[in-house]
């Protein structure tokens, strides 16, 4: 999409949530790997 | 391709040669049709050559063995040799009360599955057209398109680690507010939502290429356009990026659709346990169970037809269906 460069105040809100939700999204991907790798580097009772 | 204008031109259908115009050279008709373009992409057509070969051998040649299904199957006298029972195997397959779970839980898995996990990868691709950022849209697509690498043999480990009721970060969490641990992956009140929600997690990304690779095809003007008129980003994303992924989407729900009754054997096999057959066994697990564990060929292979006749009339009635609509589909 094109950058539009006069952002109203709806859009920086929206940039905004949609920046967090993506690195929430990004967090809930990796986290498992993230997971396995440290119980994996740890003394894992499971 | 040449012909002889005075012995083949009267009896020459144009239908044969879709491609193009037929010409008339010197008395001679020259046919510019499909195998004149065949001719043309000839690199291209060899290129396609080891898809054909793939397909012809692991796919059509096979088609031979679905008549084990009507048969009383014997290794020693082979697939044609052992006798015919017509359709026996069928009539002892429905009269089978485990039969008609199996199909109700691969249908619901896949319902669940086509309503939560189609619309996701078109929502996650609409939401990342309209990050500004180029790296950080970057790094996101890269991520999301991570678990797909991974075969489920290792997500399902992954998974029975994070879901543990003892070590698993989702029960620390429930333990922490004082609430009792779950066993997901042994729960039958759980264990679907768990495989929908898994199923999502590795494939969103993915399954996002294909919409922002038609994004990424929009022309720019629209856009422009819009400004001008005044729309506002989600006006622009309504009246311009929806519309076109239209296409798209139609194609992949035609493929969804025909898809509901092919459920995703990996997933199923590496996850489920004897504590939730009841509503986890599926059509392909089931046949693995029934064939390959208890040699029953015949049934086996009774079960994989009757799937896939249902899988190919889903995807006919899909197909019209979405043509009837917008006028886009696969055939």
């Amino acid at each position: 999409m094109t950058k539009n460069k006069n952002k109203s105040i709806s859009g920086l809100v929206f940039d905004t949530c949609n920046m967090i939700f993506m690195v929430l999204f990004s967090f809930s991907i990796l986290y498992p790997f993230l997971y396995i790798l440290s119980v994996s580097f740890t003394d894992n009772p499971a | 391709m040449i012909f002889n204008i005075s012995t083949k031109k009267d009896s020459l259908d144009q239908k044969l040669f879709k491609g193009g115009p037929l010409k008339v050279e010197n008395n001679i008709v020259i046919a510019k049709g499909r195998l004149h373009s065949y001719v043309k992409y000839k690199y291209l057509m060899l290129m396609l050559l080891p898809a054909l070969v793939y397909y012809i051998v692991f796919h059509y040649v096979p088609i031979y063995g679905l008549l084990i299904a009507f048969k009383d199957f014997k290794f020693i006298e082979g697939i044609w040799a052992s006798p015919w029972v017509g359709f026996e195997h069928f009539k002892d397959l429905f009269a089978l009360g485990s039969f008609w779970e199996v199909l109700r839980n691969t249908i619901i898995i896949s319902i669940y599955k086509l309503i939560w996990g189609f619309p996701a990868p078109i929502i996650l691709s609409l939401l990342l057209n309209e990050i500004y950022n180029v790296h950080f849209k970057k790094v996101i697509q890269t991520i999301s398109y991570l678990p797909h690498f991974l075969s489920w043999v290792i997500l399902g480990g992954i998974f029975l680690q994070v879901l543990s009721p003892s070590t698993g970060p989702i029960n620390m969490i429930l333990r922490y507010f004082k609430l009792e641990p779950v066993f997901f992956m042994a729960n039958p009140r759980w264990f679907r939502s768990i495989l929908v929600t898994t199923g999502i997690w590795k494939s969103v990304g993915w399954g996002s290429v294909i919409y922002i690779a038609s994004l990424a095809a929009i022309n720019p003007e629209l856009y422009e356009a819009c400004t001008i008129d005044g729309a506002n980003r989600f006006q622009k994303a309504l009246h311009v990026s929806i519309p076109s992924l239209i296409p798209v989407i139609s194609i992949m729900l035609i493929f969804a659709v025909g898809g509901v009754i092919n459920d995703d054997f990996d997933q199923v096999f590496n996850m489920y346990n004897e504590a939730v057959y009841k509503v986890a066994d599926v059509l392909s697990t089931y046949i693995y169970r029934v064939g390959l564990e208890s040699m029953q060929f015949e049934r086996a292979t009774a079960v994989g037809l009757f799937k896939n006749v249902i899988a190919f009339t889903l995807i006919s009635v899909a197909n019209s269906i979405t043509k009837k609509i917008n006028e886009y589909g696969i055939w």
